[in-house]
């Protein structure tokens, strides 16, 4: 009876199969060298495979909402110039109407400035960025305010002037009763004059979604009141003051226009103050979301990847294995009885 | 004792001998061959005191045989599994190539982030359309990718049919002539190779259980009890079914009439590579399909539009829809091969800026009713449908309440699962049939140096009996001299 035996052809076999595997192993080694991932990635994972592929999904939101981030924040950034520009006009507009309240004398001077300083508050309010006007609200392919000189917002204001009678008989208190809140001329700003006369912006703010998570206004338009307020001064001071007006008379618009300008400029100053949050709130979610991008990644490359090391040292390994089977099947070869009998 | 006796011993040793050579030039020649076993005579002395060569037999093993039969099987079912996965592996590619399903649902996330930042914007709104058309041709491409899997996994199987038919055929009449030969005691090793050489084949092909009886007779039973050989073959019959496609339930194999596979099989077979083809047909790529067909009905509900004008319109599909749109599918149901369907609206393809504005079913579903260039909440809206929790079919067998984006990802995890499991039984199993092999082999094979050494024993034997041969003659010369 024999108790150990081996066929030729299984000794062949054992060193054709071990040669083939180490080959296979070789070439997964080197490639996990090279690429530092495992060679076949979703056999190595398993079920973890859906963990990598939802880690990428969140990897690929954070990356896209940081972009739109930076969008939303160019946006606000050249709204808040626009702002700035706004503050001086409305400064401007301000001295105007105090030195105005004080000394009729320059009354043309002062409407020259006021005729200006509203031209370039309509300019402003016109800005555009990435082919949007930013102060449009959702409404961003359409210029939010139109030119007030020659247009339907002139005749319409001076439409309801001329309601007042002749400009020389118009008493402090008609005047008074004209300019006040809910008054003829308050009306023509507010809604739907306004938007029938001045204003193509939608009330509704462009939203972002600046996180995961977080959903704010990254834009405001020109229909706020303080834009209508602002405007309603400078066209107080620029098409009301005709040089017919009684000087008392004259000097109840005056004193509206100022009374109106305070709230103004405090109003951008808030309007400003929001903006800024904004902009704040923008900044913090992409420095978060930035630090979750680099979580994410190291727990994909963890995931993923393999001991670069490990994997060489494996490969040098292997190498060395394969030449062993390499000589061994030689010697194997050359191994034949018949050479010693 | 006589001289003549003497004579008679060596002569009858000397054509044993040669009958020996015979097994031994028999087995040498036969040493590389895959399967071959040693042969072995042995000699009987006879009534004379001389000796008799037996016809000779083979080294066998019939417990290492069995085992083989059965890891062959075994790793056979493996290895298709593997490949079968591997091909559905490709569907979806390596996460790093972000081809998937699930990288392209997160694509259309990214560029609608993008247009809802820009949504007067009409190259985002042209960029969302191609990535929405992107994803609807990647469902339905995989889909058809599968179908593929499905319907080359069909052909192997009649093909694989039609082997084991052949070999069943061929099976028989050599049984018969084994049977015939055992029991007139001629020399069959040559056909028990043969035969065990067919049975290792058919095991590749689908599981099998042999028995052995009386005469060298063997009888083959499936490893779900079917018997298939008993002196005559049973021939397994299937129709291959053309033109696979997502609702096709694809026809079993059958065995006098009655399936051995699939869900009417009563004793189904559950190893080999037919057992491997029928999990890959039947089960694996039908379920990954189902999912496919979530992935796409989720897409669908997602971007569903609903009435705006308060006129009791049913919701509609939107951006995607499907060949049974516009009504949504009901969700949480299974819609068989809606993702082989799935297709971005045409009114979306000739008018991009419907995606933001809605309508794409006409007024009754215009979301922005002032025609607003920079109305962006319907974009930030698909942001979150993709993101909330919704229904999916249980009978997909991942998450039933997930949104559709960790969905997608389930089920690239779910398919990487089947994919890790499969390798690893494939590894074992493979192990586990080499090492059966490489045992049966050792037992059985033939080995070169030996059957030199048994020359070498035969041409000193031969010499011996030749020398006494001599010795004889010389004897009954000297016997001859004296007398005469």
């Amino acid at each position: 009876m024999r108790t150990t035996f081996i066929s030729t052809r299984a000794m062949s076999e054992a060193t054709r199969l071990t040669l083939v595997k180490s080959q296979e192993r070789l070439a997964n080694a080197s490639k996990e060298v090279i690429t530092g991932r495992h060679a076949d990635v979703e056999v190595a994972l398993g079920y973890k495979t859906g963990q990598v592929v939802s880690f990428r999904q969140d990897l690929t939101r954070l990356k896209s909402i940081t972009d739109s981030n930076n969008v939303a924040k160019v946006r606000l950034d050249i709204t808040q110039a626009a702002l700035s520009n706004i503050v001086e006009i409305g400064t401007k507009l301000n001295n105007s109407s105090i030195t105005y309240s004080s000394n009729f004398a320059d009354g043309q001077l002062v409407q020259d400035d006021a005729r200006g300083q509203l031209n370039a508050l309509l300019d402003k309010l016109n800005s555009s960025a990435d082919g949007a006007y930013i102060f449009a609200g959702i409404n961003s392919d359409v210029r939010p305010v139109t030119e007030y000189f020659g247009t339907a917002a002139q005749t319409a204001v001076q439409t309801a002037f001329a309601a007042l009678g002749p400009p020389q008989s118009i008493t402090p208190a008609a005047m008074e009763a004209f300019l006040a809140d809910g008054g003829p001329f308050d009306t023509l700003f507010a809604d739907p004059n306004w938007a029938a006369n001045w204003s193509s912006a939608s009330d509704t703010n462009i939203r972002s979604r600046i996180s995961t998570s977080e959903m704010i206004d990254t834009s405001t338009n020109a229909n706020e009141q303080v834009f209508r307020n602002m405007m309603k001064a400078a066209v107080m001071m620029a098409d009301l003051s005709a040089a017919d007006l009684q000087p008392e008379t004259l000097k109840v618009v005056a004193e509206r226009a100022t009374t109106v300008m305070g709230g103004v400029v405090r109003g951008l100053g808030t309007m400003q103050g929001t903006l800024g949050i904004s902009q704040q709130r923008i900044n913090d979610s992409n420095e978060k979301m930035s630090i979750q991008q680099d979580i994410i990644t190291a727990r994909i490359n963890v995931l993923e990847g393999v001991d670069v090391n490990e994997a060489s040292v494996r490969l040098t390994a292997l190498e060395q294995q394969i030449e062993l089977s390499y000589s061994i099947t030689g010697r194997l070869q050359r191994l034949n009885i018949l050479d010693y009998l | 004792m006589s001289l003549t006796r003497s004579l008679d011993v060596a002569r009858s040793h000397l054509s044993a001998t040669a009958e020996y050579m015979n097994t031994v030039s028999r087995n040498v020649a036969r040493a590389g061959e895959a399967g071959a076993t040693r042969k072995v005579s042995q000699d009987v002395t006879n009534s004379r005191g001389g000796v008799l060569v037996s016809t000779p037999v083979r080294s066998e093993n019939e417990l290492l045989f069995a085992k083989t039969i059965l890891s062959t099987s075994n790793a056979g079912r493996d290895r298709v599994l593997v490949d079968g996965l591997a091909q559905l592996g490709n569907v979806v590619g390596d996460p790093e190539l972000e081809s998937s399903p699930a990288a392209l649902i997160q694509k259309l996330e990214q560029s609608l982030q993008f247009y809802s930042e820009g949504a007067h914007d009409l190259t985002r709104a042209n960029d969302v359309m191609l990535v929405a058309r992107d994803l609807a041709d990647g469902l339905r491409s995989a889909s058809h990718d599968i179908q593929t899997v499905r319907q080359d996994a069909d052909t192997d199987i009649a093909n694989s049919v039609i082997k084991i038919n052949d070999l069943l055929t061929r099976l028989e009449p050599l049984n018969d002539e084994i049977v015939r030969g055992t029991q007139t005691g001629r020399d069959v090793t040559d056909q028990l190779d043969e035969r065990d050489r067919i049975v290792k084949q058919l095991s590749e092909e689908f599981g099998i259980r042999t028995e052995l009886r009386e005469n060298n007779d063997l009888a083959i039973r499936t490893d779900g009890g079917v018997t298939i050989f008993d002196k005559k073959a049973k021939l397994l019959s299937f129709q291959a079914t053309g033109g696979i496609s997502a609702t096709t339930t694809a026809s079993p194999i059958l065995v006098d009439g009655i399936p051995i596979t699939g869900p009417n099989a009563i004793m189904p077979i559950t190893t080999g590579r037919l057992a491997g083809l029928i999990q890959i047909r039947d089960v694996s790529a039908v379920q990954f399909q189902r999912q496919l067909d979530e992935v796409a009905r989720g897409l669908i509900e997602s971007f569903a539009e609903t009435d705006q004008v308060g006129g009791g319109n049913p919701p509609a599909a939107g951006l995607f829809t499907y060949l049974g749109g516009p009504a949504v599918p009901a969700t949480g149901t299974h819609v068989p091969g809606i993702a082989s369907t799935i297709a971005v609206h045409p009114s979306v393809l000739a008018d991009p800026t419907l995606i933001r504005d809605g309508g794409i079913n006409g007024a009754a579903y215009l979301y922005n009713s002032t025609g607003a260039a920079g109305y962006n909440s319907r974009i930030l809206e698909f942001g979150d449908q993709l993101a909330a929790n919704r229904a999916f079919d249980p009978a997909a067998g991942l998450d039933a309440t997930t949104n559709v984006l960790q969905f997608a990802a389930n089920s690239d995890g779910w398919l990487s699962a089947q994919r890790e499991i499969a390798q690893d039984h494939y590894d074992y199993s493979s192990v586990v049939y080499e090492t059966a092999a490489d045992r049966l082999d050792r037992v059985t094979g033939i080995n070169v140096e030996e059957e030199y050494l048994v020359m070498l024993e035969l041409e000193r034997a031969y010499q011996a009996s030749s020398k006494l041969i001599a010795t004889v003659d010389e004897m009954f010369d000297s016997l001859l001299a004296a007398a005469r």
